[in-house]
């Protein structure tokens, strides 16, 4: 976006200096705008958040770090489904995908996780290519049961056809992942300042690629081609007869939102060193769009809010004696209530309190 | 100079055939208006124009500064030059003004029609400009364009298509629904956007106020051309105002 809006933020902040919270909330909007302020509130939070879940909240950082790497592609996928508009209910694939193309990578050409990372993102990007090329000529439902389509057509080729890569229904066990830049094992402790907040050097690479990930996503939607999605959201008749080649967009942001899939799905693979059929599954699709949906559609954080909280349900509350078989239940009350209650999800209660207390936005 | 050309078009909606034979011509600096009852297909005409279907154009050529355009898609003629500014809700209501005047940039920008051999006359009316022409709209940068009254809408998307480097702005019943005082401002910036060289063709149900700003008038009658003329004239013809237009 071009620097415009924000010469007038400065001269409306000032009339109004003498009140205060008018003040105060007028800062803190000035603070939340700016893409450094959003880059170190990830950083803080990426920082801070394993402490918290593992002392507070009964986690541990293996799970600290999966709800990261989902965290990754739900951010991207809010892009093609809370921006674009486009519900896709195959984003598996790119996901497993990637996954499977990482691990492949791992154990025949090469085992840095840089280019693993590289390799799956790259994969998935190349495949969204094709697959939107082609489920994008038709729009609401039906694009949604061309991606389901191809997402589970990929489940079967990865389960038989393709076996003697995939390794069929045992699923890819010959991950292998070197020590990064060929010094840091990444299964191996971390060294002092940064031990105070993490035990494990795996998150802390899963949480340096997140943050990158979030300033990734925020530098695009506050682009021209952010301004775009949303028109095309909003109206793609209209943004087509201003003159846009929306067909165009809609393909650049289901290949963006690939791409997050991608990345995140190569982490899954060096995280666990393994990659199961699963990650190919039709529920893994339906995962990422309930994660999505719970944490707020059309926010840059509500994603990973969702994909954090659904993981946690799934992983922790599941322990929970007696109520713990019940958590597809417990899951299904919580995404009903939550968008009962806050229909933008856990980031628009977010922002509804905070407007409560800094007295209301005025953007 | 003629800059449209609509020769003997034919346009169906299904199979019932809404525009019959229509011809018109808008020449290069003018505001020429088309008038008629409800139904006379004056929307219908505006869509054929910019390449939207349906109507389905079964017959008959488009042609805009010598080009065909008869078959191209909407997003092309925007291109080309021409915008259309529909009937009510005309702006992007989720993205600010300042986003909604962006877009234009990013249509523009001629990366985005790579592959498709357009070109565009000219640059397009500057933001600084934009705002200076609507101070409306300068004060309300940064608000979303849906919290804007009916008038500043009208007037944010008359400035996103001049920001867009528009020769012919096409306008659907630009005073619909509006305030009388509303009317006149939006009335003058029709006049000073045609005094910077912009080409208009305005659809409009209330006659008397478009005829007043406009030079040239076409009446329609279900589909069909039924008057043509300088505005004065029709100004004068109190027959056909009684018989087609009621005023």
């Amino acid at each position: 976006m071009s620097d415009e809006p924000r010469d007038a933020t400065p001269a409306a902040a000032s009339e109004s200096g003498a009140d205060v919270s008018d003040g105060f909330a007028a800062r803190l909007s000035r603070f939340r705008e700016r893409e450094s302020s959003t880059v170190l509130i990830t950083i803080v939070g990426v920082l801070v958040f394993p402490f918290i879940f593992n002392n507070l909240l009964n986690g541990y950082t293996q799970l600290a770090t999966l709800m990261l790497i989902w965290g990754i592609f739900a951010v991207g996928f809010d892009i093609l489904l809370g921006y674009t508009g486009l519900l896709s209910f195959g984003h598996a694939v790119f996901w497993g995908g990637a996954a499977y193309a990482a691990g492949i990578f791992s154990a025949s050409v090469s085992s840095q996780p840089l280019l693993v990372l590289l390799a799956g993102t790259v994969f998935a990007v190349l495949l969204a290519w094709v697959v939107g090329f082609l489920s994008l000529r038709r729009g609401g439902i039906y694009f949604a049961i061309l991606t389901l389509t191809f997402g589970q057509m990929a489940f079967y080729l990865a389960a038989s056809p393709l076996a003697f890569l995939t390794n069929g229904e045992n699923g890819f066990t010959s991950v292998t992942i070197a020590p990064l830049l060929g010094v840091i094992d990444l299964h191996g402790g971390v060294p002092f300042p940064l031990s105070i907040a993490v035990d494990n050097m795996l998150y802390v690479f899963v949480a340096v690629v997140t943050v990158l990930s979030v300033a990734m996503a925020n530098r695009i939607l506050h682009s021209p081609y952010g301004i775009v999605f949303r028109a095309i959201r909003e109206n793609e008749r209209r943004a087509e007869f201003v003159g846009l080649h929306v067909w165009r967009y809609k393909l650049m942001a289901f290949i963006i939102s690939a791409a997050f899939a991608g990345i995140a799905g190569s982490l899954f693979a060096i995280e666990g060193n393994y990659v199961p059929l699963g990650s190919l599954y039709w529920t893994e699709s339906g995962a990422i769009v309930i994660m999505t949906v719970l944490g707020g559609v059309g926010s840059l954080f509500g994603p990973l809010f969702g994909a954090g909280l659904y993981l946690y349900i799934e992983n922790i509350v599941s322990g929970f004696e007696t109520l713990g078989s019940f958590w597809h239940l417990i899951l299904g009350i919580v995404f009903v209530v939550a968008v009962v209650v806050f229909p933008d999800g856990i980031w628009g209660g977010i922002e509804y309190l905070r407007d409560k207390v800094t007295g209301g936005d005025e953007s | 100079m003629t800059l449209l050309d609509v020769e003997a078009i034919d346009g169906y909606y299904g199979e019932s055939h809404i525009i019959q034979d229509l011809s018109l011509s808008v020449d290069d600096g003018e505001i020429t208006a088309l008038l008629g009852r409800n139904g006379a297909g004056k929307t219908s005409t505006l869509r054929c124009i910019s390449g939207a279907t349906p109507p389905d154009v079964r017959s008959g050529r488009i042609r805009f500064d010598g080009v065909d355009i008869t078959d191209e898609p909407p997003e092309d003629i925007a291109v080309r030059g021409i915008s259309l500014v529909p009937e009510e809700r005309r702006v992007f209501s989720d993205l600010t003004v300042a986003e909604n005047l962006h877009l234009a940039d990013t249509v523009r920008n001629k990366a985005n029609t790579l592959g498709r051999d357009l070109d565009f006359r000219d640059d397009g009316m500057s933001t600084s400009d934009i705002y200076e022409y609507f101070p409306r709209l300068d004060e309300r940068r940064t608000q979303k364009a849906g919290t804007l009254s009916g008038g500043e809408q009208q007037m944010l998307a008359i400035a996103r298509a001049l920001h867009q480097s528009t020769d012919l702005l096409m306008l659907d019943e630009p005073y619909e629904g509006l305030a009388p005082q509303i009317i006149e401002a939006v009335e003058n910036a029709i006049r000073r956007i045609s005094e910077a060289g912009t080409t208009i063709l305005l659809v409009e149900q209330n006659a008397v106020a478009a005829m007043k700003i406009a030079d040239r008038c076409y009446v329609l009658d279900r589909g069909q051309v039924v008057f043509e003329g300088p505005a004065e004239e029709l100004q004068a013809d109190q027959e056909t105002r009684d018989k087609y237009l009621g005023v």
